[in-house]
């Protein structure tokens, strides 16, 4: 579920922070309407997720029932549970990386983009060769954090399916959570957490690794 | 030679992509804004339009599940509470603690400073549920269980990284010759922090305290495991509307509101922080 979610974040979100740090005066107005999903309670998202995919009263169910695209249940279904879940990621971390990505094309030095300008490269030019070198520092960050944090999530599977049909959208920390404190099995639920924790503390390192290096003023 | 009408100059195709570009943004931002506007346009619905079949965008409002949720029968208002001291507790304990511990790490020579550092890191990326475990066996033996002392110190692993973070940030950023100039004219080196550093850290020590805030507020597993029937906070109680009977859309709807207004309030002050909280100082601006 990381290694599809991911890129797709990735990827919208640049394409939306390019088009917001070209437009000065909007940017003002829509970047605290874009990040809503992002800073409210992931317990929030879940319910949102919850009443707009039901496909009796709920704003996207009642539409892709309409169009036919489903029938029943959407969380209930086996094989459409994860992709819901992975799409009420994406609307909810989007914002995140076009935060992050805005963030940084407002930071990047003037200096290079003139000299690409004064030496007669095109905008696609200077977008391949200027803007996507100068912003890998903030790809990488980018990309760290949202592997850290996709790690982490539990909140929002956990109202929105608990785990899901079955255990289609079972991650990680919901197992974690499920052998720990529904079926009381400390000693195999302390492993499975040490797991855990031994791959955040590898992805720790690396982000760490970046972040510092890149610090020496 | 141009191709007769066929001539694109310039200025159509800068038009032309900005006009894509604005459509871009509206339509990101109504993406992001129309499911929750949903949620919140639910929280003032009857019983029949929250359930009705067919998208309606008029409806009666009512003050209803406001009324069921944090009415005496529906509890919500203890939950309320608890949330609100829970998140100012965490900001107090993770303050007090934080901002001395970023201010020795920026100006002094602290052993092993690095290994340190990155230790505070790892417990802000670990999985909740990683810290939770032990923690629940510990507050079993400590009596903390069901308790909001409990759920602050559960809360403050994690936030104390936030704020050791975009502290230690700041105060690198504040000239070491402020220090000086304040000895030299007689402070010891407790009033040079006190009275010199801590006035000039007001900004940034409310954007992260508002960020602790935020969130300790949404938090979930904590609450749910650490909280129990008696400390459990705002999104703890969401799992409990979904009952035998059915679930009860209209108090979740209301509840969710009242969780979520708060903090895209709070956000809105803090917007210009708001990056630098969220990937812990790694990106300016």
């Amino acid at each position: 579920m990381v290694f599809i979610c991911l890129p797709i974040e990735f990827l919208l979100g640049l394409i939306v922070a390019l088009s917001l740090t070209s437009q000065e005066k909007l940017k003002k107005w829509f970047l605290p309407i874009i990040i809503i999903p992002m800073i409210i309670s992931p317990t929030v998202i879940g319910l949102v997720g919850n009443l707009n995919l039901n496909p009796d009263f709920g704003l996207i169910g009642i539409t892709l029932k309409n169009l036919g695209l489903v029938k029943g249940a959407i969380l209930g279904n086996y094989k459409l549970a994860p992709i819901s879940i992975m799409a009420i990621d994406i609307w909810q971390w989007t914002p995140f990386v076009i935060l992050i990505f805005t963030a940084g094309l407002l930071s990047l030095p003037k200096a290079p983009f003139e000299a690409a300008s004064v030496d007669g490269a095109s905008s696609w030019q200077t977008f391949w060769k200027v803007t996507i070198p100068l912003m890998k520092p903030i790809f990488i960050i980018g990309i760290l954090l949202r592997f850290t944090d996709l790690f982490k999530e539990f909140d929002k599977i956990f109202i929105m399916t608990g785990g899901g049909p079955g255990s289609s959208t079972e991650i990680s920390n919901i197992f974690a959570y499920r052998v720990n404190f529904q079926f009381w099995d400390l000693g195999y639920g302390s492993a499975s957490v040490m797991l855990l924790y031994i791959v955040s503390f590898l992805a720790c390192l690396l982000f760490v690794n970046f972040t510092t290096s890149k610090d020496i003023h | 030679m141009p191709v007769k009408g066929k001539e694109i100059n310039n200025s159509n195709v800068f038009m032309w992509a900005n006009i894509l570009k604005i459509t871009l943004i509206v339509v990101v931002a109504l993406i992001s804004l129309v499911p929750f506007l949903w949620i919140v346009m639910s929280a003032f619905k009857g019983r029949m339009d929250i359930m009705s079949p067919t998208i309606n965008l008029f409806f009666k409002p009512t003050l209803s599940n406001f009324m069921e949720a944090f009415g005496p029968s529906g509890g919500f208002s203890i939950y309320f509470r608890n949330s609100l001291i829970v998140g100012i507790s965490n900001v107090a304990l993770c303050l007090i603690i934080g901002i001395p511990v970023a201010y020795t790490f920026s100006r002094y020579y602290v052993l092993g400073a690095k290994h340190l550092y990155f230790f505070i890191l790892t417990t802000r990326m670990c999985p909740g549920i990683a810290i939770g475990v032990p923690l629940y066996v510990w507050f079993n033996k400590l009596h903390l269980l069901g308790t909001i002392p409990g759920v602050v110190l559960a809360h403050t692993t994690f936030n104390l990284a936030l704020v050791v973070y975009m502290m230690k940030g700041f105060f690198d950023g504040i000239p070491k010759e402020i220090d000086h100039a304040a000895l030299v004219d007689g402070y010891s080196e407790g009033q040079v922090f006190t009275r010199v550093i801590l006035p000039i850290a007001k900004s940034s020590t409310i954007a992260s305290a508002f960020l602790v805030f935020i969130f300790s507020w949404n938090e979930l597993l904590f609450a749910m495991l650490l909280g129990g029937e008696t400390a459990r906070t705002l999104p703890a109680a969401f799992p409990g509307l979904v009952t035998a009977l059915g679930t009860y859309w209209g108090q979740l709807c209301a509840a969710a509101t009242v969780v979520a207004i708060p903090v895209i309030i709070l956000a809105a002050f803090i917007q210009k922080y708001l990056v630098q909280g969220l990937t812990l100082g790694a990106v300016k601006g």
